[in-house]
């Protein structure tokens, strides 16, 4: 099948482009121009925006956590769709279907679910299995489990540690690794009640600065092409931006990337001491090359906070809305599911929502801001087309800090912001950037020879219309999406990564899951069959 | 002024969801336009016109000529008006009605008033479960009105009820007044096992009551009468609650497992 | 293994055939049982999307009481894994435990100190409610109760430990003097019930007791799920529809309703005029009264009151294939290798096989 998709403005950043052009798709892959063949399909794009599909790299789309909040909130998700559905069960108020037809619509094709747990790795495998048209991919969590903090404990070395890492992420069959409040949920099992970055594990007589390091150079001795994936201590209390800025600097230089960066942004100024301080930890990222973000953006509305810092979980119970919670204390990490409601006329809430504006726009490289709202946790992803229209609109942004308390937008520097991203930002925001963060060598562009993952958009000047129902969107050269409805389902791949270690600790986890838990670690495994898909796993390359 | 009728044909085949048949959503339209008001449950398609012969009135007061136990949502979200039903209605009867009044003259499946927050519902017959309760996941009953049972409720009446009142002249199955926030509930009938289970704050007055659990601490003989602006809107609503009242009551506050600010009323 | 239609030898292709016309006549399909592995859940709630019918699992009752609990007032919950290594205080509650999960008290090794609690004392170990012969087999102390008086124990219970004056009651004061002591004194509690032998009320007065105890300390709970797989197969629902089992498809979207769609209450009120009925894990015959015609996709040992329209027998997950189930011994969903691989037919299979025999819409799985 040779596809031409004719006369669209092509906006490419991988390759300098930004102009009128034409792509050309040969089964499921980009070509040169097919000189002297007649396509058998031709789109005339002309007057529409063409780009590579977006790739989200931070949204909690499946898993334990996520289904529990789905069966938390059953008033929450009703569906209001009176119809039949066109594709299988994408009528759900929240299910795995309608997350695919979702994504898909707004031009997105692959999306990184952030937090698995290795012991439920295989529930997390089989959501994404039932995600269809995207492709997905799993980090897997480590940092608060027994055998790890007993390894840098007991002085294993790194190699040892990077030994069980590669191990942990084959079996999870994850493409990278994530650190989710190092200790502190272990710590939490201690009846500890807060934890900072040095703060040390009871037991253990371990930092957390001291889990993070030992994690982020496991990862880069494993040549794991995304750094280690951290979500920091202390999130979401007022003057925590210092707990953001020392875990940058507990970086020394090395890779790292920082989940959902807004909610540490936050300084103590002001009379209720809850202030934006994203200005100040836009320079830190500024000044350190080494570090990626991502921002979580506060959109507001209802929606249900899902993280495996079961910590700060705990301690947000009293602000759940409406009053319930999930409290899981896990065999590692566990997790907290905690409804909240986000509105705009709450100092707090308003505070939230400019400083991850804040930091869209004054960190300066597209190449190491992404664009998250940290789903659900700051909105759901179905925000973003909303989120888009503000980074690229000033006027935008004004009319909604006319609505904001005054108070709040006077905690921020938001209003003296001018900068819009243009089309071509966002494209290196939403396509480049997490292709390259994440090694996936064959997306995130239009050169020849990529998959030929393609969004194309009106250029509708209401920009949260042009990006909430693309015009077309081919995933693997199959058109999915015409005129944001999904044609038909297909189903894509969980990318994981395979590093190489020393087996030698396979033998010993059976030793020591015999020994603590009396079972066979064998127990948690993800075999391919149990999916119920055909090639359900894509691989990503690893090397040192 | 005539009321607007819906004579019923015969047994629906399936179940119905009447809640679209409310009389401000009524009001301006035609009886054609009624009639192709889609009420199924199921992938058969049935509409008003299928069910029920119209007889043309005012949409203010709407009159059922007969019912079944599968009209379910009758009188869902009514916010000012009449309804009157000539027999039985399914669940959800009265669901989250604002205003108005809901008039059945049957038994009424469970969940019947759950979750109203204003207006007056009287049933002549039975209620099923969770009468004025909350549904799945949702964290508030009655938050407002008032809801008369002549005949007996199911499980659990009253359940997470916040405000408004309830009266059951009936019996009530087990944990009546379970979790309340506020509010009043009365039981004239019997009464099952561990009522007020879990309530936080609100009133229960049971003229039979079962044993009480020792999380319900006796407060002793209740001598304040209570206040006549209660009496006075309980009295014409139901003899019985209004005698209950006046009557020497004893008082205990509980549920001690919880905040312990409710209280249950008994017969000294 | 028997494959009959109206009680007669046939093909697999025209039972299939004669099950997928069954099923596509009818105004509202019900799929009951529903006792399967992930795959085969998976294949019958997209089934019952497909026909716009409605689905419910033979023990949704029971999973439905903890979860009506988590999603009105919510939940702490823990793991098998950290009960076994971290648990120095732990409370049994009821008479059921023992059956819903046999290996209990092996996996918890409650007879063991826990590995990681930092004093490495014997555990303190409660059981409310014993079966005779079962608080002595854990090393239990054992606080006699009848179920019927569970629920007014953990009241007094909840009351006593959040300093809360009660009415003096010898009975139940005997019972719960040392317990509320012990449990403020825990490090990492925990208290394992099943919803089989406790309701909703009862359920949520334990949760209210775990918010309250870890105001100061740390304390949580260990549901045990009921069989079948109900837990998994609830799991599977909530990522496909957004809800748990008693969900349907009747107006093109999933609508989920713990009353309307109880798949007794469907057959008998004569809403249901056919039905499935999926039973994988052994003799589960359908409970309704109404004899309504009916699709059986169960094991060979099954025996019926009234014989199904369409019998197609599969084998048993785990034992005859390799499945995917929810795993009591780790709270998860786990792979399972066949105990004794046959080559009966799975319930995925057998409704993947009636779906291609339909002739309207399209399927998920």
């Amino acid at each position: 099948m040779l596809i031409r998709l004719s006369g669209g403005r092509v906006i490419d950043p991988a390759n300098g482009r930004d102009g009128i052009g034409d792509i050309w798709i040969r089964d499921d892959r980009i070509v040169e121009p097919a000189a002297g063949e007649t396509p058998d399909m031709v789109y005339d794009v002309t007057g529409k925006i063409v780009m590579a599909g977006a790739i989200d790299i931070h949204s909690h789309i499946a898993g334990g956590n996520v289904n529990t909040a789905r069966l938390l909130l059953p008033e929450n998700h009703r569906a209001h769709v009176a119809r039949p559905a066109a594709t299988p069960l994408s009528t759900a108020g929240w299910s795995t279907f309608e997350t695919g037809c979702r994504y898909a619509a707004m031009g997105y094709t692959t999306v990184i679910e952030p937090a698995v747990p290795p012991h439920l790795a295989l529930h997390s495998h089989l959501e994404l299995a039932d995600i269809p048209i995207i492709d997905k991919g799993t980090l897997s969590v480590l940092g608060n489990d027994d055998f790890l903090l007993s390894l840098i404990r007991d002085g294993a070395g790194p190699a040892a540690i990077a030994d069980y890492v590669g191990a942990t992420l084959n079996a999870s069959k994850g493409i990278g690794v994530k650190c989710i409040n190092a200790g502190a949920a272990m710590a939490f099992k201690h009846n500890v009640r807060s934890f900072n970055l040095d703060d040390v594990v009871p037991a253990y007589n371990l930092s957390s600065r001291a889990i993070v390091e030992a994690l982020q150079q496991a990862v880069m001795d494993l040549g794991i092409p995304h750094p280690l994936h951290l979500h920091t201590n202390n999130l979401g209390i007022g003057g925590n931006v210092e707990t953001a800025l020392a875990t940058i600097a507990a970086a020394r230089g090395k890779p790292l990337h920082l989940a959902h960066l807004q909610f540490y942004s936050y300084g103590k100024e002001g009379k209720r001491g809850f202030s934006s301080a994203a200005a100040e930890l836009a320079e830190a990222v500024n000044a350190n090359a080494n570090v990626t973000v991502d921002v979580g953006q506060v959109m507001f509305r209802q929606t249900v906070t899902i993280s495996m810092d079961v910590l700060r979980q705990f301690n947000a119970m009293g602000t759940a809305s409406p009053k319930k919670s999930v409290i899981y204390d896990g065999d590692a990490n566990g997790g907290g599911i905690v409804p909240f409601n986000y509105r705009s006329n709450n100092f707090y809430n308003a505070v939230q929502w400019a400083s991850g504006l804040e930091l869209f726009l004054l960190i300066n490289d597209p190449m190491r801001v992404f664009f998250s709202t940290d789903h659900p946790n700051g909105a759901p992803y179905t925000t973003y087309p909303d989120l888009f229209a503000l980074i690229m609109s000033r006027e935008a942004r004004a009319s909604w800090l006319a609505d904001l308390p005054q108070a709040a937008v006077e905690m921020t520097t938001l209003p003296s912001l001018t900068r819009e991203y243009s089309f071509y930002d966002i494209a290196m925001m939403t396509r480049v950037a997490p292709s390259k963060l994440l090694g996936l060598r064959d997306r995130g562009h239009l050169s020849p020879g990529a998959l030929a993952d393609v969004a194309i958009y009106h250029d509708d000047p209401d920009r949260a219309a042009m990006f909430r129902f693309a015009h077309l969107v081919f995933k693997d050269g199959d058109l999915v999406i015409r005129d944001g409805r999904v044609t038909h389902y297909r189903f894509g791949r969980a990318l994981k990564v395979s590093p190489t270690y020393d087996s030698a600790i396979d033998r010993r986890l059976s030793t020591y899951y015999d020994d603590v838990y009396g079972i066979s670690p064998d127990l948690f495994k993800v075999p391919v069959e149990a999916l119920g898909r055909e090639n359900p796993f894509g691989e990503v390359a690893c090397g040192r | 002024m005539k009321p607007l009728v819906f004579a019923l044909k015969a047994k629906p085949a399936q179940r119905l969801d009447l809640a679209a048949l409310l009389p401000h959503l009524l009001a301006g339209k035609t009886v054609k336009e009624i009639a192709a008001i889609d009420l199924s449950t199921t992938r058969e398609k049935i509409a008003v016109g299928d069910v029920f012969t119209i007889r043309a009135g005012a949409a203010e007061e709407i009159l059922f000529d007969g019912g079944s136990e599968r009209f379910d949502g009758l009188g869902r979200g009514l916010q000012s008006g009449r309804i009157s039903v000539e027999g039985d209605v399914g669940m959800e009867a009265g669901r989250k009605m604002s205003g108005g009044e809901l008039v059945v003259a049957g038994h009424a499946g469970p969940f019947a008033g759950s979750s109203m927050s204003g207006g007056r519902m009287e049933i002549s017959g039975d209620a099923g479960d969770f009468l004025a309760g909350p549904r799945e996941g949702e964290m508030l009953g009655m938050s407002g009105g008032m809801l008369v049972l002549h005949g007996s409720a199911g499980q659990r009446p009253g359940d997470r009820l916040r405000r408004g009142t309830i009266v059951i002249e009936g019996h009530t199955g087990d944990c009546p007044g379970s979790r309340m926030i506020a509010g009043t509930l009365v039981v004239l009938g019997r009464c099952g096992a561990h009522p007020g289970y879990l309530m936080k704050r609100g009133t229960i007055a049971l003229a039979k009551p079962p044993a009480l659990g020792p999380t319900f601490v006796d407060s002793g003989l209740f001598a304040s009468s209570f206040p006549g602006i209660f009496l006075r809107l309980l009295q014409p609503e139901s003899r019985g609650a209004g005698k209950l009242f006046k009557a020497p009551l004893r008082r205990f506050s509980g549920d001690m497992a919880t905040l312990g600010k409710g209280e249950i009323f008994v017969p000294a | 293994m028997k494959i009959l239609v109206d009680g007669a030898a046939a093909p697999l292709e025209a039972a299939a055939a004669e099950a997928a016309r069954l099923l596509e006549q009818a105004k509202l399909p019900l799929i009951a049982g529903l006792a399967a592995d992930i795959a085969g859940a998976r294949a019958a709630i997209a089934l019952a999307e497909r026909l716009r019918g409605a689905y419910d699992h033979m023990y949704s009752e029971f999973l439905l009481r903890d979860l009506d609990v988590m999603r009105q007032s919510g939940q702490f919950v823990t793991t098998a894994n950290e009960v076994r290594v971290r648990a120095d205080c732990v409370v049994l509650i009821g008479a059921k435990l023992k059956t819903a999960w046999p290996d209990m008290l092996a996996r918890l090794d409650l007879s063991n100190p826990a590995r990681f609690d930092e004093a490495h004392a014997p555990r303190k170990i409660f059981w409310l409610g014993a079966n005779p012969g079962d608080a002595e087999e854990a090393g239990a102390v054992k606080i006699a109760a009848p179920s019927s008086e569970l629920p007014i124990l953990l009241a007094a219970l909840r009351a006593s430990v959040a300093g809360r004056k009660t009415r003096p009651d010898a009975h139940i004061d005997g019972k719960l003097a040392d317990l509320a002591v012990q449990l403020q004194a825990a490090r990492f509690g925990v208290i394992v019930w099943s919803s089989e032998s406790v309701g909703r009320l009862t359920i949520e007065m334990i949760q209210g007791l775990l918010l309250d105890l870890n105001k100061k300390t740390r304390f949580t709970g260990l549901p045990v799920g009921a069989a079948g797989n109900v837990t998994g197969v609830g799991q599977a629902s909530g990522w496909m529809t957004g809800f748990p089992m008693r969900t349907g498809f009747g107006r093109g979207y999933p609508e989920h309703d713990t009353w309307r769609f109880e798949a007794n209450r469907l057959v008998d009120s004569g809403e249901a005029d056919v039905a499935m009925w999926i039973s994988a894990y052994g003799n589960e015959a359908p409970r309704w009264k109404r004899e309504v015609p009916y699709v059986a996709i169960t094991t060979p040992e099954t025996q019926f009151a009234y014989p199904p329209k369409v019998r197609i027998d599969v084998g048993t997950p785990g034992v005859d294939h390799d499945a995917v189930e929810y795993v009591q011994n780790l709270m998860t969903l786990a792979a399972t290798d066949a105990r004794s691989a046959s080559d009966a037919p799975q319930v995925a299979s057998v409704i993947r096989l009636i779906d291609e025999h339909l002739t309207k819409g399209e399927g998920a799985c």
